[in-house]
């Protein structure tokens, strides 16, 4: 690319100023103030546009520094050949970067072509506005360079790499911020890997507690153990406490039950021996030598019933008891004498006519009562008040008279009275007759009750006195027998009719019995003598002659009495015996097993050990429950620890995970960082090379006895010497060499940035600082470049022209 | 008769580990569900004994709460006999002598020699098997050929003896024994395989798998005993199983291809929607493509009670193509190629790199 013309219209403080560029080196010998930081700074401007941010302070920027303070619109045109073709760019800026316009005519056709846009200069040279200031523009004292990402993409020619490389610092960014996500170590927000080294830590921290507390849980796990066993132990103690206060209670109670024994014994030896009184007792009639067995008894039941029934059999041929007893009265009643049948029938006789007239007398007493009793009752009449019919009388009389009154006084007539005083006077009448007749009947009355009574006395003396005779007759009759003094005459002599034909009945019968039963009785007499020979030992003993008496059933009844009172008294002092011997079998069987003089505690003392072991069971309990609050507590921390243990190896292997992603961020980063150095390295040394090229333009004594080789300059384009085997940079130099050293260097990196299209160099005065020689060598160096390169330069000393 | 196999029940033990909190408490607290609704089961089906072949429990401290679940599950069921033998990993204080009521109708063994208890004709013997006496049980092993015996042990098997590892069960070592049935622990999956001419040795396998190297049918073992001869049969009884689903994919997949490859591969599977799922993508993509494992979850997740998915894929990386790539990209992947580090090491700087240099988010 070559610079044509240009046309400032304003621009800083230039103002409508033309000029044409020609090929090689174009000085511009201008003063001081003239504004060649301007036109410089419009070249820049008319080729990539004036930067605008509204963050950037506007001291800093070209466009507040170059628009003219008059307002005037600030602008122009440049000219340009571009492989071949002239295009004029027209621009003009305005106070933000919408203001600013760009026009770009071809200049063989006169129209505007689009072959570039607005950053016609990032197109034509392929770095940034600030890659070109670095690069193209060579202002006083501020030759260096420094690398930018767009150098570096020119320094290679690969447009197509402008992404990577733009993006490369971006790259770096990111991945060392990818490591940093992983290696921060700020408090507030770790990186993943520092933080899980924290988290790591922590709890590898907090898991050396868990053997501890796993010893702290087995130890409370022991004292448990050893608490429950201590426990069990006085279980057991208090369950042989218990068998022992069991144990005990038996022995003090066998021994009770022995001192019991002991008393049923001398209880039973006395009974025993009051058995043995009462058997000898029972023995009185010899049982202990001969005892009738209970076949015995059979036997003489037996045999006793054989002869019950002979005398039944014979007495049964006697009259009947009650007959034999009834005869006995019957003798005893008839013991005076006995009477004839014609005694008896002149006895009733008498007794029936005895009984007739009682009747009649008592007929005759009960007629004289009755007159008695009669005539008095006539008697009172007379004297009784008036009959109740006489009353009545009366009273109607009056009735009558008082209604005839009434009538009379009132307005019912003279005829109705009159009627009712006639009733009167009848009733009045009636009643004297009546009563005159009543006193001749009474007169007469009493005279016939007199006679009458008289009559009837008569009757009942003669009555008396018949009865008396008779009744004496049938006394002396009866005098010779007991009869029955309530019973009436007629009775008692029936009775002893009665009993006069019962006695012949029965004597009758005893007669004719008493011949039935001979053979019967010598049957009888037989057994009887039989049993009585046998039963003699006994009958002996008990002076019973039980032939005689015919007792032999009572005997048996009794003999088997006291023989089963004597085989009682027998059983019982066996029984006794026995008891005894049994009682004494235990008192030895006890002895033989208890020691009963051992000493052993009582059961007292043994309640009191237990109520000791249960004071101390209580308390081993408690004790108990208190070391399992203990270990509750121990098995939460250890839960809690178990589970983090659970989790560390997971952890662990997420760290190793974190620590491979950041070995490959790290690796990506080194790696990155080495393709870049390599990618760039392939292109220092084209730099290198020009650069020593034209150092070696310089004259040699300006080296300052540094060899060209020494100068050195690195991947960020800074120029470094080799001094002794120290790299130092240049400031150390002379402020002129320095400006040489740069010189060298921009011009070495303008080679290699730009190898298909030259720019124009723009100079402004970069020699300012260098003495006579070193200007020398740089207007020799000047010539150089300018025959290859359009170069402007700018100066205000014809000195250094 | 019948008696129920059981072993490894790992009970109370920590689950997967990508489970939610909720998640894992519930499958935590299903272990010893299930462990309880075998109990009822066996007792609605007459089972007269449950073996539990070891491992019970896997660490040193249960929580109060799973042990008395345990503990009133055998108490509540005094008809059932449980006969369990500890493995290694029962070092837990499940019953602390002179601590616990030992339930009288759980029977245990001890290492010291072995022990057998009787059941009808039938005899149960075990022991505990440590380094000490591993090299030595099957020689002590005495048993009455007339009775159906039965032999628990929890260890791996195995064709030799060896000292140095303690849970080594030498199957050859208790051949022509008298033993009809073989009930063991340790191997987390039922197996079923001829002992001799008389008996079997079987795993019942665990009954509820915990992590997804447990993955299919867990169960136990009913053993049906008649007149001296045993037949078993494996019961399905996990309340959820775990699968793994292993989906290959190419780089000339999508990721809606990938989404349906995965649905196919689950729909082959045999899961149900209360079962977990771990979806492993296999397989190449391109560097530029990344396998949304999220969407594969979020897809599935709602049909399941768990999914998660890995990306196993290999990132193809066309080196050729970077041969004469002069940005800087292809001087990074050139440089990676070139350095001692593993495939998949390469692949992972190779992909945060680009990712980088395309300004895209770096997970």
């Amino acid at each position: 690319m070559r610079l044509v013309s240009c046309y400032i219209s304003s621009f800083g403080r230039i103002k409508d100023y033309e000029y044409r560029f020609h090929e090689g080196l174009n000085t511009i010998l201008q003063d001081n103030g003239w504004g060649k930081s301007t036109f410089s700074a419009f070249i820049k401007a008319m080729l990539y546009g004036m930067e605008y941010s509204p963050r950037t302070k506007k001291e800093l920027l070209d466009r507040n520094h170059y628009l003219p303070w008059d307002g005037s619109k600030c602008g122009g045109v440049l000219t340009i050949e571009v492989e071949g073709r002239e295009y004029r760019i027209n621009r003009s800026f305005g106070k933000t970067d919408k203001d600013d316009t760009f026009e770009l005519i071809d200049c063989s056709t006169g129209l505007v072509s689009s072959d570039y846009s607005a950053n016609i200069g990032e197109e034509l040279f392929q770095v940034d506005r600030e890659s070109f200031e670095k690069t193209i523009y060579l202002p006083q004292g501020c030759l260096d360079t420094g690398m930018t990402d767009s150098i570096n993409a020119k320094m290679g020619g690969l447009a197509a790499a402008k992404d990577d490389i733009s993006n490369f610092d971006g790259a770096l960014k990111r991945v060392n911020a990818a490591r940093t996500e992983y290696t921060r170590n700020s408090k507030i927000n770790p990186g993943k890997l520092t933080s899980h080294k924290q988290k790591l830590s922590e709890t590898k921290h907090r898991l050396e507690r868990l053997p501890v507390i796993t010893e702290r849980y087995d130890g409370l796990l022991d004292i448990l153990r050893s608490h429950n066993g201590e426990y069990n132990l006085l279980l057991a103690q208090k369950e042989a406490v218990g068998k022992r206060i069991e144990e005990q209670s038996k022995r003090e109670q066998l021994i009770g039950t022995l001192k019991t024994i002991h008393d049923n014994l001398e209880t039973e030896s006395a009974e025993l021996e009051a058995a043995g009184r009462e058997l000898k007792k029972a023995d009185i009639y010899g049982f202990s030598r001969h005892m009738p067995s209970e076949e015995d008894f059979a036997s003489f039941n037996e045999q006793i019933t054989d002869i019950s029934q002979l005398r039944a059999k014979v007495e049964s041929a006697k009259i009947q008891q009650e007959d034999s007893v009834r005869l006995e009265e019957l003798k005893n009643f008839f013991a005076r004498r006995f009477p004839t049948s014609e005694e008896l029938s002149a006895a009733e006789k008498l007794a029936v006519e005895i009984g007739q007239i009682d009747i009649k007398k008592e007929q005759a007493k009960e007629n004289l009562l009755m007159l008695e009793a009669e005539r008095k009752a006539s008697d009172s009449i007379k004297t009784q008040s008036m009959p109740v019919g006489k009353m009545l009388g009366i009273v109607l009389l009056i009735g009558f008279i008082v209604s005839g009154i009434i009538f009379l006084m009132g307005d019912f007539g003279l005829y109705i009275a009159a009627t009712f005083f006639a009733f009167a006077m009848m009733d009045l009448i009636i009643l004297v007759v009546t009563s005159g007749k009543q006193k001749s009947d009474y007169n007469q009355r009493m005279l016939n009750y007199d006679t009458t009574i008289e009559q009837a006395k008569d009757v009942l003396e003669e009555l008396q006195h018949d009865y008396k005779e008779k009744q004496l007759v049938c006394d002396d009759f009866l005098s010779d027998y007991l009869v029955k003094r309530n019973a009436s005459l007629l009775e008692n002599i029936y009775d002893i009719r009665l009993k006069l034909e019962q006695y012949e009945m029965l004597i009758g019968q005893e007669q004719l019995l008493s011949e039935a039963v001979k053979s019967t009785i010598d049957e009888l007499t037989e057994k009887q003598i039989r049993l009585a020979t046998i039963l003699q030992p006994y009958t002996t003993a008990y002076e019973v002659d039980i032939y005689e008496t015919g007792s032999e059933f009572d005997f048996i009844i009794r003999l088997k009495k006291d023989v089963d009172t004597y085989r009682h008294a027998l059983n019982r002092r066996d029984d006794c015996a026995a008891r005894v011997e049994a009682l004494k079998q235990q008192i030895a069987d006890f002895e033989k097993n208890n020691d009963i003089n051992s000493k052993t505690e009582s059961v007292a003392d043994l309640q009191e050990t237990l109520r000791e072991l249960d004071e101390a069971i209580t308390d081993k309990h408690k004790l108990i429950l208190k070391d399992q609050d203990d270990i509750r507590d121990t098995e939460v921390e250890l839960e809690e620890l178990t589970e983090l243990a659970e989790g560390l190896e997971a952890m662990e292997a997420e760290g190793v995970e974190l620590r491979y992603q950041l070995r490959i961020i790290e690796s990506t980063l080194d790696l990155l960082q080495l393709a870049r150095d390599n990618f760039l390295s392939k292109y220092i040394k084209p730099l290198k090379d020009s650069l020593h090229g034209y150092l070696g333009l310089i004259e040699s004594d300006t080296q300052a006895n540094y060899e060209i080789e020494a100068y050195d300059i690195d991947l960020d384009l800074n120029v470094r010497l080799d001094y002794q085997g120290s790299l130092m940079g240049v400031e150390y130099l002379s402020e002129g060499y320095k400006d040489m050293i740069g010189l060298c260097s921009r011009m070495a990196m303008i080679d290699v940035l730009y190898n298909n299209e030259t720019p124009v160099i723009i100079m402004d005065d970069p020699f300012v600082n260098l003495d006579e020689d070193k200007l020398a060598s740089a207007m020799v160096l000047l010539k150089e470049i300018s025959a290859q390169k359009q170069i402007v330069y700018f100066t205000c000393h014809k000195a250094r022209m | 008769m019948r008696i129920i196999h059981c072993a490894d029940l790992h009970l109370d033990s920590k689950m997967e580990s990508n489970l939610n909190k909720e998640q894992a408490k519930i499958r935590r607290l299903e272990l010893l569900d299930t462990f309880e609704r075998m109990v009822d089961w066996a007792e609605a089906n007459a089972v007269n004994a449950i073996l539990v072949a070891g491992d019970m429990f896997d660490k040193g401290h249960i929580r109060k709460e799973a042990k008395k679940k345990v503990l009133t599950a055998i108490k509540e069921h005094p008809q059932i006999g449980f006969y369990y033998i500890r493995g290694n990993h029962d070092k837990s204080d499940f019953i602390e002598e002179g601590v616990d009521d030992v339930p009288s109708n759980l029977f245990m063994f001890s290492a010291e020699s072995w022990n057998s208890y009787e059941l009808e004709n039938v005899v149960i013997t075990g022991v505990e098997l440590l380094s000490s006496n591993s090299g030595t049980i099957a020689d002590r092993l005495v048993l009455d050929r007339a009775k159906t015996n039965i032999v628990m042990l929890h260890g791996q098997e195995s064709n030799y003896d060896s000292k140095a590892d303690a849970e080594i069960i030498n199957i050859n070592s208790f051949k022509d024994k008298g033993i009809d049935y073989m009930a063991l622990g340790h191997i987390h999956s039922y197996s079923l395989k001829t002992l001799d001419d008389r008996g079997v040795y079987c795993y019942s396998g665990c009954l509820e798998g915990r992590g997804f190297d447990e993955t299919g049918d867990k169960g136990f073992v009913l053993l049906e005993i008649l007149d001296g001869k045993i037949d078993t049969e494996f019961i399905s009884f996990s309340a959820r199983r775990l699968h793994e689903i292993v989906v290959e994919v190419d780089k000339d997949m999508d990721m809606m291809s990938v989404v349906s490859a995965v649905k196919n591969a689950v729909d082959e599977h045999d899961v149900d929607k209360q079962d977990l799922i771990k979806i492993v993508i296999t397989g190449e993509r391109d560097l530029d493509d990344d396998i949304d494992v999220n969407r594969i979850i979020r897809t599935f997740a709602e049909n399941y009670f768990f999914v998660k998915c890995y990306d196993r894929t290999r990132t193809y990386i066309d080196y050729d193509s970077f041969l004469h790539d002069k940005t800087l990209k292809g001087e990074f992947v050139r440089l990676v190629q070139k350095q001692e580090l593993s495939d998949d090491d390469k692949a992972a700087i190779i992909e945060m790199g680009i990712k980088a240099i395309m300004g895209e988010e770096l997970d």
